[in-house]
């Protein structure tokens, strides 16, 4: 025990260093593997985080023994972004092909309880694994978003690398500031005329005269003049909104307005003698999920359609649970909102849920078997509640009422905590050594 | 404060004659990039501007020679999959420089080369 907490608590202190500067927030953790494995209480698989690999705790809020680690984990990969691929920035929105969407979105997950109850008394082994991608249909909104932002701030770039490139050589001579500004200024005003042409000549003038005040504070030093470049530099992109620019932007593209189509398919496996060689498929799913993203002034909500088709091995449950009514299928449909508020977010669902079996009632006359169709439905609605700790820890809080589990269907509240960690992608690059020259 | 990265010790030996192209790769996924050249030989407004990613001639190289050239990007990378950026400067296909950094040190560097071209 004390050994998983030690992990546990390194894993906390990594990440929480790690991620002071990260700028992707995990969310909620809904693996198609976690989910098939009953992990994780809602049916909605939510969209996957940026991360190339995520990996999630779970933990029984109502435990019998308190506070503990918990022996339920999940992990979730995505392949393609672990190497560089030099996209640009349109390639990166705009995939070529459904083939392309595909190959980037694919994500795979495993996830492993140690907890599968059988027969109410044998604890098991249970591995599930699963896999998902999603698709994005542009639309002529996020379009124009998209070429609206872009087109703002490659003009700021194409000004601020002209700038750059202009002032550079008076910044490295044996000269004063006023020289230095002398040389300067004519270029610094062309480039702002070609870039921004609305500019009165009171701004422009504005402009200049502010650039001149703040230079002459930045401590200008013949010689070697990094520092003083670069807080000059600074100040024109303060001026033209650079980081108001990049920010929104940035978000723009984690919240992208329009459809998405989610889907994906998992499987458990089962070791009911906690042996290797032994183990069954007694558990399939799939889901189908389109999300559709709200704009302008609902652009914090997104609203999600369910569609998750289950279906058993009727002869492991009949064996490993006995004395417990089970179906063959269940069909879950619904919908769910998920509503987004920086840090918090709170997601509801509300499913219906059909289920139907055929079972064994006797012989006929000719001594062949006759089954019964027998059908059922019912409900479930469950709130999630999370918050970024970090942006690479995610803590979230399940409350509700869940579909009858197989084992004990009068057990349906939801109470559940769920700890979310996530880190970038590795690639081999990371691992040279990079030689920065100055800053 | 958006950090400047500075290599003012670049050095690319070209014979007078030779025709010198310049290029920029995006190695990284999802960079917007805008990179000047200043040719000393053309008047500010006219020196070449690379989007992104591409190349541009620069002239003979004995017009190149004495003060050293200066490129200057501007570098964004807003993509949330992407934790580094990598951008590779090349000088008639030679690599001169790979330009690396990580996201969570800056998203939004700047890059400073001074490259001298030499027989």
């Amino acid at each position: 025990m004390k050994t998983k907490i030690a992990i546990l608590l390194s894993l906390m202190t990594v990440s929480l260093a790690y991620s002071q500067e990260k700028l992707t927030p995990l969310k909620v953790p809904a693996s198609p593997a976690s989910s098939v494995l009953g992990l994780q209480p809602t049916v909605v698989l939510t969209p996957k985080s940026y991360d190339a690999l995520e990996t999630a705790l779970y933990s029984n809020f109502l435990g019998d023994n308190g506070v503990s680690v918990p022996d339920d984990f999940a992990l979730e990969f995505t392949p393609y972004w672990t190497k560089d691929h030099g996209l640009t920035i349109y390639d990166y929105l705009y995939a070529k092909s459904l083939g392309e969407q595909l190959k980037r979105n694919t994500s795979f997950s495993v996830a492993t309880t140690q907890n599968l109850v059988l027969n109410d008394s044998v604890n098991s082994t249970a591995i599930a694994l699963g896999v998902r991608t999603s698709l994005y249909f542009p639309n002529k909104s996020d379009k124009q978003a998209v070429d609206s932002r872009l087109s703002e701030l490659r003009a700021g770039q194409r000004t601020i690398s002209a700038i750059g490139a202009q002032v550079t050589p008076f910044a490295f001579t044996d000269a004063s500031f006023e020289d230095f500004w002398g040389h300067s200024k004519m270029h610094i005003e062309s480039f702002l005329k070609k870039e921004y042409p609305n500019l009165t000549t009171e701004e422009t003038n504005q402009f200049l005269k502010d650039l001149f005040e703040k230079g002459k504070e930045m401590g200008y030093n013949s010689g070697d003049n990094d520092t003083f470049l670069a807080a000059f530099i600074n100040t024109i992109d303060e001026k033209l909104n650079g980081n108001q620019l990049y920010v929104e932007f940035e978000d723009y593209i984690k919240n992208r307005y329009g459809l998405t189509l989610d889907i994906a398919y998992a499987n458990m496996i089962s070791f009911p003698t906690n042996d290797f060689e032994y183990s069954i498929l007694p558990k399939q799913a799939i889901w189908v999920t389109p999300a559709y993203k709200f704009k302008d002034e609902f652009d914090f909500l997104k609203v999600l359609a369910i569609v998750r088709y289950e279906w058993y091995d009727t002869d492991y449950y009949a064996r490993y649970f006995e004395n417990t009514q089970f179906y063959s299928n269940n069909l879950d449909y619904g919908l769910s909102a998920i509503g987004e508020f920086n840090k918090f977010s709170i997601q509801l669902e509300l499913i219906g849920r059909s289920s139907s079996a055929e079972i064994p009632s006797g012989f006929d006359a000719q001594n062949n078997p006759l089954f019964r169709k027998v059908s059922d439905s019912d409900f479930q609605y469950i709130a999630t509640f999370s918050y970024n700790l970090t942006e690479q820890i995610n803590l979230s809080y399940s409350l509700g009422n869940r579909f009858g589990p197989v084992a004990n269907d009068q057990n349906t509240l939801v109470s559940l905590l769920g700890l979310n960690f996530g880190f970038g992608a590795p690639s081999k690059k990371d691992l040279g050594l990079v030689q920065f020259k100055g800053e | 404060m958006r950090k400047l990265y500075s290599y003012k010790d670049l050095e690319v030996s070209v014979a007078d004659e030779t025709e010198v192209t310049f290029s920029v790769e995006l190695v990284s996924d999802g960079n917007i990039i805008a990179t000047t050249i200043n040719i000393p030989k053309l008047p500010p407004e006219e020196d070449p501007v690379i989007e992104d990613a591409g190349s541009v001639p620069m002239g003979k190289a004995k017009d190149l020679r004495g003060d050293a050239t200066v490129v200057f990007s501007d570098i964004i990378n807003l993509i949330p999959q992407e934790d580094t950026i990598e951008i590779h400067y090349k000088v008639n296909d030679e690599l001169v420089l790979a330009h690396k950094n990580p996201k969570c040190e800056e998203v939004r560097p700047l890059v400073l080369l001074l490259i001298k071209f030499v027989p």
